[in-house]
């Protein structure tokens, strides 16, 4: 047999065996699913009407360098399942928001927990986990409901009086299942090589360069007859550095790559470029001023334009935050009214895998209850249209969108997939720092801001504290009314969302995308952000909070004296 | 480490293959060694220069990498369920400023807001390759981070005592006589796919037991490589090689109180395990009691004598004289409400000394270089403490007396040296013990007869006999304080709960209870013991800190014994509904 055939038939065989495993997960859920639906949907005191499992395979290599060693190389497989158990009626059921909850700062931890699956495809292995945590969730459902029922008794009519839960179209699919692979066996001498540049930097106390290749399973059946399996490769390098400035202040940049595929990643010599530009940036600030309380005309830089929408717009528009009764509801009242500029329309569309050729981080078929993924056009010319949904229905928006999302273990809720903010008033990067100039002229400002890198930042949604938003720019310059600039630090945005959204003038041409991993109360997703750079009249900078801790008394080991 | 890639490529081919993982000590670590030559260069610069304006340099400063490779798996109804291998280095830097009679540890400061679960001091992700630049930076870091927390802290805890107006006349480091150890390098081979075909065999037993709603077993393997060296001149290396498997199952009565057992088995060694089919005998004697209990009868109180024995013995005498000598130090509070909402739930026995703690046929030795006993292996063993002091075998009680306590360089009242016992557990180091052997010099062969004339004297129809019980960790400080700022107060048992006991009637007739508590407990109850038996019984078992993710091999051997009389009440168990459907597996049939 020749060389060829062989690897022919290895082939074959590698694709058949993944093939015939996915269907024997799925086969082994489906099972246990209509033995326990069957079994108790007329057992307890309320009839179960819906139940699904969700187990995600998660297969993970992460590798790290630091100064030319290795400091992380791990590779971890573990299978998780999610149990979404529902009694009662669509109208009414166990999810239902207890307004009296005593949960931590408004939030209601009725999260299931997640339950280890065997990695192996052993039958009964796998049903006798699923049929406990089913029987968990369950006996939570009946006991979760009655207080529902008792706070329908007991307390005031809620706003919205639209159902718990929506009908949603059966879905079959069968992808492949994934593992997490490195093809490239040189990984490992690169990235030690890569960090080995931080060496010549004595001032740069932390340093690293990781490599993650994650291959997640989605597989998920449920009794609306839905059955998924989908795999999903994913390739992320993170540069990452900090210093303290002379004050005592903690500063660090990371850059992120992101692909969904191992040939996406940036080539050593461009990897080169972003720790070079890294550690240029890095060494601006340390040895930038601190700035002072301001408030006046800044361009947010496209990346950072983008974490800016996904805080302070996206989330604002994810379905349940428009009928909880503990949510502030900003948008609540106005759909068919205009909230951004005219010349803004945003969507969100996890259909999409890549934008402009570059890889969406927020890309996904089936969301977390079985829904396809689509693109929902949430802002036309500034006038809001849509929001992001779930198979929670709001008033007058009765079916998901697609966007139940959540990390293993957690109740899904409404997320983000891939935001991206168009723009119908675009200038090139260069007349937007002109027109900045120019509105600081206006104002009568000395200077005005230009917010390049943002860690992220939080945004309180709730009623309970202020409808306000906070994020951290990691770095930021000073533009001057004769053009020259400076590296600023230790600044904080804050302000209030409607108002800032207001103060938008104009855009630039130059859409870039954000892609990183949210965190809400559904767990950590993977998401992305498009926008262009804008150029906003007003935007409130504070001084973040400072560190006390003094600089280290001895220089490093690593050279001499700063 | 590429195990890792073979394992998923292989299991994605299908292909049966046998991995064999061969964890390599790094060649002989002589003064060249890149990591010693880091933390040497490092402890000179600071020892000399380090130190802030206004305050002293350290006078101490110890530097501890702790190498760790770790293998875990589970196996569930036989199959596998997780199968990680992990590797990892952390260092630990004990800095100290004042001096040996006072300095900024054995103190609590108050939490200002919240309650931070780093340390300074302790640097996780150190560089897996002996880089020489790359580990001294991290030290450097290290060092200077733990320095500047030191002087606050000695400053805290200066302003405490003055405030207390307390008088703390005992010193807080003792003074050693340097010593040097370096161990020879291991090599283990591993089989993993041994362990992983073991692990489903173990779990697989549980197909027979319809009774038992869940079942588990665990398969854990670390070779720790330590590397110490400290400003007194102490210096060594040693490996530290664990090896364990806990099978465990949970199951509900008839009326819905959850029962729960387990079997363990440890060993330095994956050969020191026993051979596969012992431990599946055990699993299966374990998975029979557990079934048994789920149709015993409920015990809800019992005043007489109590037998402790098999396993229980060993775990009695581990909870009130190994939990009350170790981590006997008490440290000074900031903060007056703290101290008192931190029980005591170790070193209790450390103001007894010169007192008797036991009957005077007793006897109690802690001896860290035994490595048997009476041809039983033990696994409390090592050559050299965390400290680096040698130990020492020690009488902690003769005759019935407490002698003296196992100790670290940590003194405490009446005791000013290291006798070789500090261990470094929770990320600090404490004194506890290694190797306990309990012993008796009237022991009995009619040793259930003593019992059964026991009850008639007293007029009992049935005594009772606990063979095993449901071993608590007690809490650290660090884990009590995170749950006292979480709002809830930790306390753990003096003696925890039975997890298997029996009723045996005067006629010699046994009966399985459940449900009982011990209560009204002292330290001084094994002063009640009025028999010893003949057997001993050895427990070898990993002492684990889930909150710290730390542990200590140790073993305890003692005879089974009768205490006179003990009060236990009902453990007052919650009923839970049971299952509404079958087990999936035992339905079917």
């Amino acid at each position: 047999m020749s060389k060829y055939k062989l690897i022919v038939m290895v082939l074959l065989t590698v694709t058949a065996l993944v093939f015939a495993q996915g269907n024997q997960l799925l086969t082994i859920m489906e099972n246990e699913l209509n033995r326990s639906f069957q079994g108790l949907k007329n057992t307890g005191k309320e009839p179960l009407y819906f139940l699904q499992y969700e187990i995600n395979s998660e297969d993970i290599i992460t590798i790290s360098a630091s100064y030319g060693t290795i400091i992380t190389n791990s590779h971890n497989e573990n299978r998780y399942l999610s149990v979404d158990a529902r009694v009662g009626s669509y109208k009414l059921d166990n999810t239902h928001e207890l307004r009296g909850s005593s949960g931590f700062g408004g939030f209601d931890f009725y999260n299931s927990s997640f339950e280890r699956i065997p990695i192996d495809n052993d039958e009964f292995a796998i049903r006798e986990v699923l049929w406990k945590a089913t029987d968990g969730e369950f006996k939570k459902a009946q006991e979760r409901i009655m207080k529902v029922r008792s706070e329908k008794e007991t307390k005031v009519a809620e706003e919205d009086t639209s159902a718990d839960f929506s009908k949603s179209n059966k879905e079959i699919y069968t992808g492949t299942e994934t593992k997490a692979t490195l093809g490239d066996t040189n990984w490992t001498n690169r990235i030690k090589e890569l960090s080995k540049i931080f060496k010549a930097y004595p001032w740069i106390y932390n340093s690293s360069i990781t490599i993650t290749a994650r291959g997640n399973t989605q597989y998920l059946v449920n009794t609306g007859g839905t059955r998924i399996v989908d795999g999903t490769n994913r390739y992320r390098i993170t540069i990452y550095a900090d210093t303290k400035s002379d004050d005592g202040m903690n500063l660090y940049l990371f850059r992120p790559f992101f692909s969904y595929t191992e040939d996406g990643l940036p080539s050593d010599v461009m990897i080169r470029l972003a720790i070079d530009n890294l550690i240029n940036d890095l060494s601006a600030l340390r040895t930038a001023p601190l700035v002072d309380p301001y408030s006046g005309p800044a361009i947010l830089d496209n990346q950072a334009a983008a974490v800016y929408f996904h805080e302070i717009f996206g989330h604002r528009i994810e379905g349940h935050r428009q009928k909880l009764e503990r949510e502030g509801q900003t948008f609540k009242d106005k759909v068919g009214k205009q909230i951004l500029p005219d010349f803004l329309s945003v969507y969100d569309d996890a259909t999409m895998q890549s934008f402009n050729g570059r890889d969406l981080n927020g890309y996904y078929k089936f969301d977390d209850e079985g829904v396809k993924s689509q693109r929902v056009t949430v802002v036309e010319n500034g006038i809001l249209k849509n929001f992001l949904m779930t198979r929670s229905p709001i008033e007058g928006f009765l079916a998901s969108n697609g966007h139940a999302r959540r990390s293993y273990g957690n109740k899904v809720v409404s997320r983000q997939g891939n935001l991206i903010v168009e723009s119908k008033n675009q200038v090139s990067y260069d007349s937007l720092k002109k027109l900045l100039i120019s509105e600081c002229k206006k104002q009568n400002k000395p200077y005005g801001l230009i917010f390049k890198d943002i860690a992220g930042g939080f945004t309180a949604t709730g009623r309970g504290g202020t409808q306000a938003f906070n994020v951290t720019p990691l770095l930021v310059r000073r533009i001057y009314q004769d053009g020259h600039e400076e590296v600023v630090r230790g600044v904080n945005v804050v302000g209030t969302p409607l108002v800032s959204f207001s103060k938008i003038l104009v855009t630039g041409d130059d859409n870039a995308i954000f892609n990183g991993t949210c965190g809400a109360e559904s767990g950590m997703v993977p998401v992305s952000a498009v926008a262009p750079s804008i150029l906003t009249a007003e935007m409130e900078v504070e001084k973040k909070v400072k560190e006390q801790e003094k600089l280290p008394i001895l220089p490093s080991p690593l050279g001499g004296a700063k | 480490m590429n195990i890792k890639y073979q394992k998923s490529n292989i299991k994605n081919l299908g292909i049966l293959f046998t991995l064999f993982c061969l964890f390599s000590v790094k060649p002989l670590l002589s003064q060249e060694s890149p990591i010693f030559k880091a933390m040497q260069d490092e402890m000179k610069r600071t020892t000399g220069k380090l130190k802030l304006q206004k305050e002293k340099p350290p006078y101490y400063i110890s530097y501890r990498i702790v190498d760790e490779q770790n293998i875990s798996m589970r196996g569930e109804f036989g199959a596998i369920v997780s199968d990680n291998v992990d590797h990892n280095r952390s260092l630990f830097v004990d800095l100290r400023v004042g001096s040996y009679d006072f300095d900024n540890t054995n103190f609590y400061e108050s939490p200002e807001y919240s309650y931070s679960f780093g340390q300074p001091g302790v640097s996780d992700n150190l560089p897996l390759d002996d880089d020489y630049d790359a580990i001294r930076q991290k030290i450097w870091l290290a060092t200077d981070e733990q320095y500047k927390a030191a002087v606050d802290l000695l400053a805290k805890k200066k302003s405490a005592i003055e405030h207390k107006q307390l008088k703390d006349t005992v010193a807080d480091f003792s003074r050693v006589t340097p010593d040097y150890y370096i161990e020879s390098p291991k090599k283990i081979s591993m089989d993993r796919n041994e362990w992983a075909t073991n692990i489903k065999t173990i779990s697989n037993i549980f197909r027979a037991y319809p009774k038992i709603q869940t079942s588990g077993a665990n398969f854990s393997f670390q070779l720790a490589t330590i590397y110490f060296l400290d400003s007194d001149g102490n210096k060594y290396v040693k490996n530290d090689i664990n090896t364990n498997i806990e099978v465990s199952a949970n199951t509900q009565t008839n009326d819905g109180i959850n029962l729960t057992d387990n079997v363990t088995f440890s060993g330095h060694l994956p050969s020191d395990l026993p051979a596969l089919s012992a431990m599946i005998q055990k699993a299966n004697a374990m998975a029979d009691t557990l079934a048994l209990l789920t149709v015993a009868s409920e015990e809800k109180d019992y005043t007489g004598p109590v037998m402790f024995t098999s396993l229980a013995s060993s775990e009695l005498f581990f909870e009130i004289i190994g939990k009350g000598l170790s981590d006997a130090r008490k440290p000074i509070y900031e903060d007056d409400e703290m101290a008192q909402m931190m029980p005591e739930q170790t070193g209790f026995l450390a103001d007894k000394i010169n007192k008797e703690v036991l009957p005077k046929s007793f006897s109690v030795s802690d001896n860290p270089t035994l490595t048997s006993y009476n041809k039983m292996s033990l696994y409390g063993n090592y050559a050299v403490d965390d400290q680096g002091v040698k130990p020492e075998k020690l009488d902690l009680v003769k005759t019935g007396k407490l002698i003296t306590l196992p100790m670290s360089r940590t003194p405490i009242k009446g005791i000013k040296k290291s006798n070789g016992h500090g261990r470094f557990i929770g990320g600090q180091i404490r004194n506890a013990i290694s190797n306990l052997v309990v012993t008796s010099d009237q022991t009995r062969d009619d040793f259930e007869t003593e019992f059964i004339s026991l009850l008639k004297e007293k007029e009992l129809d049935y005594g009772i006999v606990i063979t095993q019980l449901a071993f608590q960790i007690p809490k650290g400080r660090d884990e009590m304080m995170a749950m006292f700022f979480g709002g809830s107060r930790p306390e753990t048992p003096l003696i925890s709960e039975p997890l298997i006991a029996y009723r045996l009637y005067q006629n010699g007739k046994k009966e399985l209870i459940r449900g009982l508590k011990f209560d009204a407990i002292t330290p001084m109850i094994l002063k009640d013991i009025v028999a010893a038996g003949k057997d001993e019984t050895v427990d070898n078992f990993i002492y684990k800190e889930p909150f710290t993710d730390s542990y200590l091999p140790l073993s305890v051997v003692a005879p089974s014994v009768i205490i006179e009389k003990m009060i236990m009440t009902s453990n007052e168990a919650k009923a839970k509904k049971l299952p509404y459907l079958k087990h999936p597996y035992f339905g079917k049939k």
